[in-house]
């Protein structure tokens, strides 16, 4: 003990000194670490607010597609609670919500020069603010933690395009009965089609009675009348296929096409209306007998089987407006009934009695811009913005 | 003295303790070491964290330069006045583009976009520039060839419009590494509707049909000492080439 208290010396001090400045350098040197771990998930924050603010215009296009707004207040829900959905495919612990503002908002107004957001409706166009043309501004700003990420876009919708030539009345794959005791003409033109082109029936087999079309109408008969891929090819009816069953427009029984409830603009009134494709069992009879579609918003019926072994009838004094198809056969009429548009039948056409067909060239046009199928980018018209 | 007194010194000096020459001797080495080790520890350490933050630094400006030209391409857009695609030049070593990224109230679609150029030069640095007046033209800047002299390339930074540095120690172009890292890269349509990659892609008909912008920078993060490299790569999309 007495050895001890006579030491002397600076070593430890020398060495707590030294111990002391290498674990400020070491401590400072984890600062740093943990700082660009910060500036790492930073930036990893920003690369995923940017995508989901992408994710953002998608829903926001997907749900135009589902609800164009062709007026005030018809457009999609994109209000807080809907997009309480969205925001639930983000995990919170991947996603975290921003400091301030919401997760995601998303809007949509019309193209009107100048912009007026209080507009959500396709009421106009940049040109002229009472032409809707189809085309509405979609805005989807995303947050997260401190980042935000805005985007601006003009989107489009399209519509699924028929392709079905104007100018023929109808088309049978078989013969076209007609001597309906001095009802002809039973095939007129309602509305003809553009300049240059003439309306005609088409028909494979033979007619049996001459009289049966308009002065106007020219009839090709045999091969001049090609065959049904030149009217209503099977890339059309696929794709219409596709489209019902996509919409919820596609049965396999008469009833219960007939008994659908109205859809959108895909059935505005149910039933027959709109786009009905109906694929049938063997011998089946489908009667149509009552108002389907109009002018405004024609429809296309599909009567499909693969062994043409089906009747498209026609029942009691109504209308059809629009384009009927069918594999089979089209019985004569039970009662007075006019189709404004277009028939075609793989097979014969009995159209004796009181049953009329009206070549209508507005309701051919208007079948082309009839369903919208989804709503796309309008090129050169995206650009981030500065978040809000 | 007295016989006593002599006596107890003599007694005292003999019960004297010391360290002898080989424990003084060993007591030094091991100092030494432990002094050594220490010295060199904290070099080391001293080193290591100047290594850190530099390369941390480095690393952080090519990041967020990387980020920066990523959403400024993905952004460009064509000007609907103009007969030009929205990438107005497009070389390995610079892009020339219109945009309207970062621009206040550029949320209206009147807005015109302005034209921003990203060029590496020799000395490893990548520089912006802009029409800040929008006269459809970036000033003092050979929007067609790269400067060959370096007092020419100094001269465009000096004086280019809207410059300033972005990205410093880019090696692509250094020569060490084999083969050479292209910056810019385009994938574009060709006339049978399949992708293609070029280096540079000449015309205006042509550039219209670009699709993408591949960047790829390596950066020394060790700058004047043996390389260190960050390799860093990204693709933009067109935003304004897609229509789905």
């Amino acid at each position: 003990m007495r050895r001890l208290a006579h030491q002397q010396g600076s070593g430890l001090i020398l060495i707590i000194g030294v111990v002391a400045a290498l674990a400020i350098l070491g401590a400072t040197l984890v600062v740093f670490t943990n700082n660009y771990q910060h500036n790492t998930y930073q930036d990893r924050i920003r690369a995923k607010t940017f995508n989901v603010a992408e994710a953002a215009i998608d829903a926001g296009m997907g749900a135009l597609s589902a609800k164009w707004p062709t007026a005030a207040g018809a457009g999609p829900d994109v209000s807080t609670a809907a997009l309480t959905a969205f925001r639930s495919q983000f995990t919170p612990e991947e996603n975290p919500d921003p400091v301030v503002s919401a997760f995601v908002n998303i809007e949509y107004y019309d193209n009107l020069t100048p912009i007026d957001k209080t507009i959500t409706w396709d009421k106009g166009s940049s040109t002229d603010p009472n032409a809707p043309d189809d085309r509405m501004w979609l805005v989807a700003q995303v947050g997260m933690g401190t980042k935000a990420a805005r985007i601006q876009t003009l989107v489009e919708r399209t519509y699924f395009e028929s392709g079905i030539p104007r100018g023929v009345a109808l088309y049978t794959g078989g013969n076209l009965l007609s001597n309906g005791g001095g009802n002809n003409p039973k095939i007129h033109i309602e509305v003809p089609p553009p300049v240059g082109t003439q309306t005609c029936i088409k028909v494979v087999g033979t007619i049996d009675d001459p009289t049966v079309s308009g002065a106007d109408i020219v009839q090709l008969t045999g091969a001049t009348a090609g065959t049904v891929e030149d009217v209503f090819p099977a890339a059309l009816r696929a794709g219409l296929t596709a489209l019902a069953k996509t919409h919820g427009r596609y049965f396999t029984s008469v009833s219960a096409a007939e008994n659908s409830p109205p859809n959108g603009t895909w059935s505005p009134a149910g039933g027959f209306s709109g786009l009905c494709v109906i694929e049938v069992p063997n011998g089946t009879s489908c009667r149509l007998q009552s108002v389907y579609n109009s002018e405004a918003e024609p429809g296309i019926l599909m009567l499909l089987n693969k062994n043409a072994d089906c009747v498209l009838d026609f029942g009691s004094g109504s209308d059809y407006w629009g384009v009927l198809y069918t594999d089979g056969w089209v019985d004569k009429g039970h009662g007075s009934y006019e189709v404004h548009g277009m028939v075609v039948s793989a097979s014969t056409v009995d159209i004796r009695g009181t049953c009329d067909v009206s070549y209508n060239d507005k309701v051919i046009s208007r079948l082309s811009a009839r369903w919208s199928l989804n709503v796309h980018l309008v090129p050169n018209t995206w650009r981030e913005l500065r978040p809000e | 003295m007295m016989p006593g007194i002599a006596a107890k010194k003599r007694g005292r000096l003999r019960r004297q303790e010391g360290l002898t020459l080989v424990e003084v001797l060993v007591s030094l080495i091991v100092l030494g070491i432990i002094t050594t080790m220490i010295i060199v520890a904290y070099f080391a350490l001293n080193r290591s964290y100047a290594y850190s933050v530099a390369s941390g630094k480095a690393r952080e400006e090519a990041r967020q330069g990387l980020a920066r030209m990523v959403r400024e391409i993905r952004d460009c857009e064509t000007r609907l006045d103009l007969p030009e695609a929205a990438i107005v030049r497009a070389r390995e070593r610079w892009i020339l583009l219109y945009t309207t990224f970062n621009e206040e109230g550029n949320s209206d679609p009147a807005m015109v976009p302005g034209l921003v150029m990203f060029r590496l030069y020799d000395n490893g640095q990548i520089w912006r520039f802009e029409d800040i007046d929008r006269n459809g033209d970036i000033a003092n800047i050979d929007e067609n060839s790269y400067p060959v002299s370096a007092v020419h390339q100094e001269a465009e930074r000096a004086s280019g419009e809207g410059g300033r540095s972005l990205v410093g120690h880019v090696v692509n172009y250094d020569g060490l590494i084999s083969p050479t890292p292209v910056l810019f890269r385009y994938s574009y349509i060709d006339d049978l509707g399949q992708i293609q990659m070029s280096n540079e892609i000449y015309y205006t008909q042509n550039r219209v049909r670009i699709r993408s912008v591949q960047i790829h920078m390596l950066v020394d993060l060790n700058p004047k000492h043996a390389p260190v490299y960050a390799d860093l790569m990204s693709t933009a999309q067109l935003r304004n080439q897609r229509s789905n």
